[in-house]
């Protein structure tokens, strides 16, 4: 009976945890997507579509997810990302072909998501970490919507 | 028994606590998900659902994005570029059967676009044909066919549920490991958009299209370098063979970059990005371009 009740309750504890990470990285994906379509957004009657892929990394300290890019010219786009319940888990930054800095959220609070107007098509690297002063280690989801031209 | 109770409650706590380490902002978390890119440079071995190479990610631009260029140039649309429907049935490959649910897909967002409410149905039916035949039936499920029918004639509706519907497959397949069906989907929908592109680059001779056709040197370079982890397989090594042959057409194209600053309105939070990027690209190259899109284009549709 003993023997019963202890794997029952390290079972139910094994589900609870796997349950729990589940979660978690479905819920991150969750955010990151709610920010392509934010109540502003719907104020201002804009559309942001997804571009139907799915970012995601489990990053540590001193990893970076990089993720090779191109941005068409005479678009406007907008990155979102989200790493867990608070919105400044992650830094991420967007450099050209020749790595000048575009562009980095941590000069602004490490806002989960940001827009860019582009004039040119341009070849790019975002590149997503966690600010280690938030958060050490944890799911990482990018989402890429595309504001739609014709109306 | 009071033994017992103890057992169980110190677990469930356990649990809860495990929950609420991994909910929360603690540096404790456990691993749920592959690594992309250590500071070492080394990518997990067993780093299955994302498309990842060197601890590089790769993101296609979205076939919907091209066709809504293509709509805004007012051209008109043509029913003869879809693949026809009654295809499906010739598909019997997950190698097959993903590329072109990547190409159905693109024709349903171009369909979007236009409002064309006549092929919608028929492609929703045929996407949602070789979604179940891939396992991604969940992905289009009733539910979404039922919005969908519902959002038909509010085209930006639509094509937010069918990203959503794509992207909901693209998930699945990467956390089930089938990333190299998730690239195949992909790659059909982009070789889809630039048929379109280039389609419609020759009909019009409109600019903003013919550069958009050009500008697809680096995304194919971007595909090849995902494609490149699965070219051990003898139909993925064919389809890089000629996005290669596609590739070195592009290479007569002449590009020139020249990076400006960047400006910011941090009220409105958007960035303005005003780097220049310019294309010279003769007749001559795109119609040789939009004969090879055109020529694998056919050979993956049968």
């Amino acid at each position: 009976m003993k023997k019963i009740i202890t794997i029952a309750a390290l079972f139910f504890g094994l589900m609870q945890f796997t349950i729990a990470q589940e979660i978690t990285c479905d819920s991150i994906a969750s955010i990151a997507n709610g920010y392509l379509r934010t109540p502003k957004d719907v104020d201002m009657k804009r559309t942001f579509i997804s571009d139907g892929q799915v970012y995601r990394a489990f990053l540590d300290e001193e990893q970076v997810a990089e993720f090779t890019m191109t941005f068409y010219g005479n678009s406007t786009y907008r990155i979102s990302t989200s790493a867990g319940a608070k919105e400044d888990f992650v830094i991420f930054e967007i450099y050209d072909q020749d790595r000048n800095l575009l562009f980095t959220n941590f000069d602004h609070g490490n806002r989960p998501y940001w827009d860019f107007k582009v004039e040119s098509t341009l070849e790019c690297t975002v590149e997503v970490r966690l600010d280690l002063d938030k958060k050490l280690s944890g799911c990482v989801r990018m989402m890429i919507g595309f504001e739609k031209m014709f109306k | 028994m009071k033994k017992y109770t103890r057992v169980l409650a110190f677990s469930i706590l356990g649990a809860g606590l495990l929950h609420l380490t991994s909910c929360g902002d603690s540096s404790t978390d456990v691993p749920d998900g592959p690594v992309i890119n250590q500071g070492s440079g080394n990518v997990d071995p067993n780093s299955g659902g994302i498309l990842n190479i060197g601890g590089q990610v790769f993101v296609i631009p979205s076939p919907i994005q091209t066709a809504d260029l293509i709509a805004k140039a007012n051209v008109a649309f043509n029913a003869d570029m879809l693949n026809p429907v009654e295809n499906v049935s010739k598909y019997t490959t997950t190698f097959n059967r993903a590329l072109n649910m990547g190409i159905y897909g693109a024709d349903l967002g171009y369909i979007s676009i236009y409002k064309n409410t006549n092929y919608s149905t028929k492609y929703l039916k045929a996407v949602r044909g070789l979604a179940d035949e891939l396992g991604l039936g969940s992905a289009f499920n009733d539910d979404l066919a039922g919005k969908i029918n519902d959002a038909m004639s509010d085209e930006n509706k639509m094509l937010e549920l069918v990203s959503e519907a794509y992207k909901t497959a693209d998930n699945y397949l990467k956390e089930n490991q089938k990333d190299d069906v998730a690239s195949l989907v992909i790659i059909g929908g982009w070789l889809e958009s630039v048929y379109f592109a280039g389609n419609a680059a020759l009909e019009t001779k409109n600019k903003d299209i013919i550069e958009r056709v050009a500008d697809q040197k680096t995304v194919l370079k971007t595909i090849l370098a995902m494609l490149k982890q699965y070219r051990d397989k003898e139909e993925y090594d064919d389809l890089a063979v000629d996005l290669e042959d596609l590739l070195t057409l592009f290479d007569k194209v002449q590009y020139t970059y020249e990076y400006v600053q960047p400006e910011t309105d941090e009220v409105n939070k958007v960035t303005t990005i005003k780097s220049k990027h310019t294309v010279v690209i003769s007749d001559e190259q795109l119609n040789a371009i939009v004969n090879k899109v055109k020529t694998i284009r056919n050979e993956i549709i049968g």
